[in-house]
């Protein structure tokens, strides 16, 4: 992810003081060096490049506005930025006109069954993208699948999948431990 | 606490994910200051959650940069900016201001005059561009919405072609379904044409039907009643011709209130329609 355009590299901390004091050279380097991470999220997310595309570029809005309140005690830079990008995408496929094309782009497909009641689509079919989750047990992807890219709280999961809300938990731990293996 | 528990209960994911409550945040961030351990591990899940979205980065078309840069220029001044005073500007000394242009008083008014008036006008125009770009995003999910319904507007209006040509058949029988007295206004039309059995049904008024119930049309044939197809629960465009079962013979047809998916027969106190041939 080295780009040519900011020759200049930073450490965290350097780069968070220079954001915080304004600079819009260090602005560029956190959008070289971030931007493809949110878009592939955000895409993941919405599926669909021209929302993904606004939504990026208003997330990024959001952590040029915002990031005076950044408080790097609590947690690195990308965490917050992707936090940033997770809570506005998911505000955007509960919105009623995410909801209303998504339906109607359902009901232009003859041959899918009637939809099950649930507001979420249960077909991960075009999430196949995401070939590290292959690696996890199946329970674990989908959880992650839930939480990371359809936006469930742990609640929403423990009702949806009926499994207890503490089993929610230690599973979403389990599929990080994996996650982590794999980079390892 | 204990630590290794209360890592292994997945709390710290939640922190991450940001799905924890205010609360428990709060107790996460107590005990990662108190705990060197917890604090690690924090941050391995934290640096394992950006190794996966690095690796899985797909790179945004460059006019997202740009669009953000001119936003980010004209944009509003951001909130909770640090207290760093910005370094001022030498003051110009004696032997400097020799090499400047000397500026005239009313130069420099003038261009005072022209700065605040530019900042004027994009604070007028801000609020305006803002709700533009708001209207924009509404406008562009609107048109994929539209864009999605006239594909599926398409077929009922070829159908509805053929439909038209279907009407034009020589022995078209046209029934007309009179109110029985649950609803004054009820009515409906069948067309049937014997030859070929085929049925259709057009319904001009009929209550909508409460949840869990579906209006059926019954065809008398014999002095008993036949199932002669459930009308659509979506039933709401008047001037559809609904396709119904194919009837050889037909002394009278009649609609009825029927649970959803209709009944083997019908429910005569719930009779809306009927006419006979």
């Amino acid at each position: 992810l080295k780009t040519i355009h900011t020759p200049l590299t930073y450490t965290e901390k350097d780069l968070v003081e220079s954001l915080q004091a304004g600079d819009t050279t260090a602005f560029s380097y956190l959008y070289d060096n971030y931007s493809a991470a949110l878009y592939g999220l955000l895409l993941r997310i919405v599926q669909d490049d021209t929302l993904a595309k606004d939504l990026l570029q208003e997330s990024f809005v959001k952590i040029w506005k915002y990031i005076g309140s950044y408080d790097s005690r609590k947690g690195r830079l990308f965490t917050w930025m992707l936090n940033i990008c997770s809570t506005h995408a998911f505000e955007m496929i509960r919105s009623e006109v995410y909801k209303q094309s998504f339906k109607t782009l359902e009901s232009e497909c003859t041959t899918c069954s009637a939809t099950d009641g649930s507001d979420h689509t249960d077909n991960y079919d075009y999430k196949v993208l995401d070939t590290t989750l292959e690696n996890l047990p199946p329970e674990q992807a989908m959880l992650f699948m839930k939480i990371v890219y359809e936006g469930y709280t742990h609640d929403e999961v423990s009702k949806e999948l009926k499994i207890s809300l503490g089993h929610v938990k230690t599973l979403t731990r389990s599929a990080f431990i994996h996650l982590r293996k794999l980079q390892s | 606490v204990n630590i290794q528990e209360y890592i292994s209960t997945g709390i710290l994911e939640s922190y991450v994910l940001g799905l924890a409550t205010n609360k428990e945040k709060l107790e996460v961030e107590s005990l990662a200051r108190q705990h060197p351990e917890i604090a690690t591990e924090l941050r391995a899940i934290e640096d394992a959650l950006e190794k996966y979205s690095l690796n899985k980065a797909i790179a945004p078309p460059l006019t997202v940069k740009e669009a953000l840069w001119a936003h980010i220029q004209t944009g509003p001044k951001r909130i909770a900016l640090p207290t760093k005073t910005i370094q001022e500007a030498p003051p110009a000394s004696g032997t400097s201001a020799d090499n400047m242009i000397r500026l005239k008083p009313w130069l420099v008014s003038a261009a005072l005059i022209l700065i605040v008036a530019s900042l004027g006008i994009n604070a007028l125009l801000y609020p305006r561009w803002q709700k533009t770009e708001e209207q924009w995003m509404a406008l562009l999910s609107e048109k994929k919405l539209l864009a999605a319904q006239i594909q599926i507007n398409n077929a009922p209006f070829k159908s509805s072609d053929q439909q038209f040509t279907w009407l034009q058949h020589p022995g078209l029988q046209v029934i007309a379904l009179k109110p029985t007295g649950m609803d004054p206004h009820a009515q409906a039309t069948v067309y049937w044409q014997p030859a070929t059995e085929e049925l259709f049904l057009a319904v001009h008024h009929l209550p909508a039907p409460p949840p869990g119930k579906q209006y059926q049309l019954w065809v008398i044939r014999d002095g008993k009643p036949v199932d002669a197809g459930i009308l659509a629960l979506q039933a709401s465009s008047k001037q559809m011709l609904h396709s119904m079962k194919s009837i050889p013979q037909a002394q009278a047809f009649a609609i009825t209130l029927e649970q959803a998916g209709g009944s083997s027969s019908p429910t005569l106190d719930a009779m809306y329609v009927i006419g006979n041939v």
